[in-house]
């Protein structure tokens, strides 16, 4: 057989129809997916909105009883009940009530919960393989406030999944609170900003405590961790730990010290606008603005000279910025800074920036 | 008997809210989202509004300015705020609120507060 | 053999090699983007984003959306924008040398005025005007520049200099955003470590024949129209398949202009929007990535599935061809400008296999088929053409393209499902079948016209007059 011979044989026109045949069984296949998918999602949506109305009837009486002992389960939401997707279609509902809700009604949300059997579909979740079925259970137990499952969810707060990890670190600092923090001494997998924000709004609901593991957060191997606890000591003033944080603006990585130079602006002593003037001419562009930014709230007369020198500086927004700080901390200095103005045109143009700033 | 103006987009709170004031002798008109809120407002002329601060179509703070812009009658506002939404709330007291609930709240304080908004304004 | 015979059967050989790679890619892209969707919403199934809005730790934004002669709709468009729930925002409309009276509209509106502004010209651009805040403290998110026109780029750039958040997210003025869309469109640069997330993509849905009203998407309907339906499958098949999948490998080249989301340093130290190419939003991505890759800085461009944008599509021939060849002139500038990429492998997946994608599969395409139908019709005239080797290898590539079209719109259903109705979907399949013998070959011979229009060096964008958004976006 010649070349050419092999190549139509290969390319057969039977060959092609034959693929093209059993594509287009697989085309009918999957339109025919799309239809039952289209049918069972009708059919749950409509079973929801048919249900949902008369079910937050239910569950509003049920919330402003002072108690769930006399709550009874009606035939139609037995016949409910029995399909687990509706199941935590009510959790979902009654976590949400929660986070809305406190006192009374929260403690029936949670009695309702017990009361309906939904803490069992939870364990079952957070026990299961699958990654996300365990964050989701992991989730649900922490929002219905199961603090007896809280040593169990505590052991996932390293776990190699991300989801389960993020939802066991919320639900033990939801549980323990600044003590749940407990966990950062040991954790060797990433936290990301994300969770990081989701961490401070847990504590933000609480009143500060005591953090004897900070010093060791700020010195621990994990990089995330270190901003993490910059921002804990920024948001908490945790002025014992400023010469650590001053320590960590030599760290090579720019993030860190990014987080580092925000802290010491919160944690700022009689040195710190030293320190920051020091930092300033081996810093990145983003880092010199933040630091001139900081000098606004920790600086006074004595970094006078120091703003006074930005006015050289080739970047418009170092300009900016310093005028900004010398505007909130020197007030004889920023009218020397108006007069200076008067005889430069974008010292000028800055200047009046400034001013309508400070009159909003 | 006094009536309410409940703007909440959550089925299940709006729901649970609405019952707690009728069993306290309230009237109650609710609207699901901030478009909703602001069609009814005028139309019902409520003695209190309620307001959630995130609001589809239109947010608390557009609904908090429209009321206080009503010049036949003056209506207290009372918002609901989530943690971390200082900001807002400030920013909604500039435009004229008068009280605000963070979330999570207590359906009880919520009624007494309420009420003590209406009693202000008799 | 006569040479005739050696050219027909390499050229034979050439599309069917070229076909099956392409074929191969789409099956390779489809199963990968599988995956990403399933990730994506286990990820997010519970999660509460409006944690990202009320936090005062969340990122700051800024929404840049340049306006030109948009006057008849600014004042609801803005509104909508200044609703979006994020408590970090500020909202930039560049009035880019409007001839109506957008930017008067826009000062009586919300009562501007305007103020002491030092622009910084980070990246030079057109001169700037003005810059204008409201007098009304509820509208203090609101900032509105008023510069000399110069293009999308331009204005892009101006919004760049004036913002003063951190990351930037660049918009169409007249598209529909969800409420929640810049918290799903954050939350990605807060999750990634070790690696800086550069920029963030998300899916552009068509809004045509949907109900709409202050601004808002009140019902979704499927386009009652061929052009805006045919559209509808095709934004399906490139977001949800297509960008997913290339997100996952890290080789996404294009995040679209109607919405965007970008780390604005990085995008200033790549030197911000070029104006001298019409694909722009392509352009920008495919430099900053280079910039990172270049600096040896690991870094990430990362897509969500979510539909967050409903943006208009164009109903004619005239409106939907001039868009395609502004398309594919972009496409052309973008992989002209940056041809040192091309299998280099000093530039990872984007240098050895987006590149070579795009160079192959979305530039050359339309040249190699409508080389194909030239070849195909001399063939035929000259009584040379096999049929019956002809309509199996026509079958083959059109069953293929129908599957593929099958799966783009069972996609949709697993995911974000936006097309609920039955009828809505049959309308859209059946639409699916016209593709290879209407629709496609329109494409093409746009897409061709871009390239003569290269060649001529035609730069201009072309009228691209819309209809708006009333309370049904639909021609009656």
């Amino acid at each position: 057989m010649t070349g050419q011979q092999e190549i139509q044989n290969f390319i057969s026109p039977e060959r092609l129809y034959a693929a093209a045949a059993f594509f287009s069984i697989i085309t009918l296949a999957v339109v025919a997916m799309i239809y039952i998918r289209l049918y069972i999602k009708k059919k749950t949506h409509f079973g929801h909105a048919r249900i949902t109305e008369q079910l937050n009837e239910w569950i509003s009486e049920a919330l402003l009883e002072e108690t769930t002992v006399n709550i009874t389960m009606q035939p139609w939401l037995m016949q409910y009940f029995a399909k687990e997707v509706h199941r935590r279609y009510v959790t979902d509902s009654l976590i949400n009530a929660k986070k809305n809700l406190k006192g009374a009604a929260s403690n029936s949300i949670v009695d309702l919960y017990l009361k309906l059997g939904l803490k069992k579909d939870s364990l079952n979740r957070m026990r299961s393989l699958v990654w996300h079925k365990k964050a989701r259970g992991i989730y649900e137990l922490y929002m219905m406030g199961q603090q007896d499952m809280a040593a169990e969810i505590e052991r996932h707060t390293n776990s190699w999944f991300e989801g389960v990890r993020a939802e066991a670190q919320t639900a033990t600092v939801g549980f323990k609170g600044f003590a749940g923090l407990e966990f950062l001494s040991i954790l060797t997998q990433p936290l990301n900003e994300w969770q990081q924000l989701k961490l401070l709004e847990q504590l933000h609901k609480l009143n500060v405590e005591e953090m004897p593991g900070l010093p060791g957060w700020l010195a621990s191997p994990n990089l995330q961790v270190q901003i993490f606890a910059l921002k804990i000591a920024d948001i908490y003033n945790q002025f014992h730990v400023h010469d650590q944080v001053a320590e960590l603006l030599c760290a090579d990585n720019e993030a860190l010290r990014t987080q580092a130079i925000k802290t010491l602006g919160r944690i700022g002593n009689e040195e710190t606008a030293g320190i920051m003037r020091d930092q300033y001419r081996q810093e990145t562009q983003g880092n010199k603005k933040l630091i001139l930014r900081q000098l606004g709230m920790v600086g006074s007369d004595l970094d006078r000279n120091f703003l006074m020198e930005r006015m050289n500086e080739e970047d418009d927004g170092l300009k900016l910025e310093a005028m900004r700080a010398m505007a909130q901390c020197d007030a004889e200095g920023w009218d020397e800074l108006l007069s200076l103005a008067n005889d430069n045109t974008v010292l000028n143009s800055i200047s009046k920036q400034v001013l309508y700033e400070l009159e909003q | 008997m006094p009536k309410i103006l409940l703007i909440e987009d959550d089925n299940l709170i709006r729901k649970t809210v609405e019952l707690k004031f009728k069993k306290e002798n309230l009237d109650v008109v609710c609207a699901c989202d901030g478009r909703e809120g602001l069609q009814k407002l005028p139309l019902e002329m409520p003695d209190i509004v309620l307001t959630d601060l995130m609001l589809p179509y239109a947010s608390g703070l557009e609904i908090v300015s429209a009321v206080k812009a009503i010049e036949e009658k003056d209506i207290p506002v009372i918002i609901f705020s989530t943690m971390g939404q200082e900001h807002i709330v400030q920013e909604a007291f500039r435009l004229g609120a008068d009280d605000f609930i963070a979330k999570p709240f207590s359906l009880t304080e919520l009624t007494i507060r309420i009420k003590n908004q209406l009693k202000k304004t008799e | 053999m006569t040479i005739l015979t050696i050219a027909t059967t390499l050229l034979t050989i050439g599309i069917f090699i070229y076909a099956c790679t392409l074929l191969t890619s789409y099956m390779v892209i489809g199963i990968a983007s599988i995956g990403g969707s399933r990730e994506y919403m286990y990820k997010n199934e519970f999660t509460d984003f409006r944690l990202l809005a009320s936090s005062p730790h969340a990122p700051s934004v800024s929404i840049l959306a340049p306006a030109y002669n948009e006057g008849a709709t600014i004042i609801e468009n803005v509104r909508s924008l200044l609703s979006l729930y994020y408590s970090n925002l500020e909202v930039v409309v560049i009035n880019d040398g409007s001839k109506d009276d957008c930017l008067q509209k826009l000062i009586d509106g919300y009562d501007l005025e305007k103020i002491d502004f030092h622009v910084q010209y980070k990246i030079a651009t057109k001169e700037v005007r003005g810059v204008y805040r409201s007098r009304k403290a509820v509208y203090k998110r609101l900032v509105v520049v008023d510069k000399v026109n110069g293009g999308k780029a331009d204005a892009l750039n101006v919004g760049i200099n004036v913002s003063s958040n951190d990351y930037i997210v660049c918009i169409d003025v007249d598209c529909i955003l969800e409420q929640d869309s810049l918290l799903k469109m954050m939350k990605p640069f807060l999750e990634e470590t070790g690696k800086k997330v550069i920029a963030s993509g998300g899916v552009v849905r068509i809004a045509n024949s949907c109900e709409i009203k202050d601004g808002r998407l009140e019902k979704i309907r499927l386009p009652e129209n061929y052009w805006a339906r045919m559209q509808s499958l095709e934004y399906i098949r490139a977001f949800i398949i297509g960008r997913m999948a290339w997100a996952r490998i890290n080789g996404l080249l294009l995040i679209s202009g109607a919405f965007g989301a970008f780390d604005k340093q990085i995008a200033i130290e790549a030197g911000g929007y070029n104006h001298k190419t019409v694909g722009e939003d392509m352009e920008l991505v495919v430099r900053m990535r280079r910039y990172m890759e270049e600096q040896r800085r690991p870094y990430r461009v990362t897509y969500i599935p979510d539909p967050l944008c409903w943006t208009e599509a164009p109903e004619s021939t005239k409106i939907l061809g001039r868009q395609r060849n502004r398309w594919t002139r972009g496409t052309i500038e973008t992989l002209k400008m940056h041809s040192p990429l091309f299998l280099n492998p000093r530039y990872g997946v984007m240098g050895m296999l987006s590149y070579p994608f795009w160079f192959f599969f979305e530039m050359l395409a339309p040249l190699i088929e409508f080389f194909g139908m030239v070849v195909f019709t001399i063939l035929s005239i000259m009584g040379l053409i096999n049929w019956h080797a002809f309509l199996a290898l026509l079958a083959f590539i059109i069953s293929f393209g129908y599957l593929f079209s099958a799966f783009a719109a069972y996609m949709e259903v697993a995911t974000f499902n936006m097309y609920r109705r039955r009828t809505d979907m049959m309308k859209l399949l059946l639409t699916a079948l016209t593709e290879p013998f209407v629709f496609h070959p329109f494409v093409v011979w746009a897409a061709i016209k871009g390239y003569v229009d290269i060649i001529r060096k035609k730069n201009s964008w072309g009228e691209m007059t819309r209809q708006g958004f009333g309370p049904t976006a639909q021609k009656k």
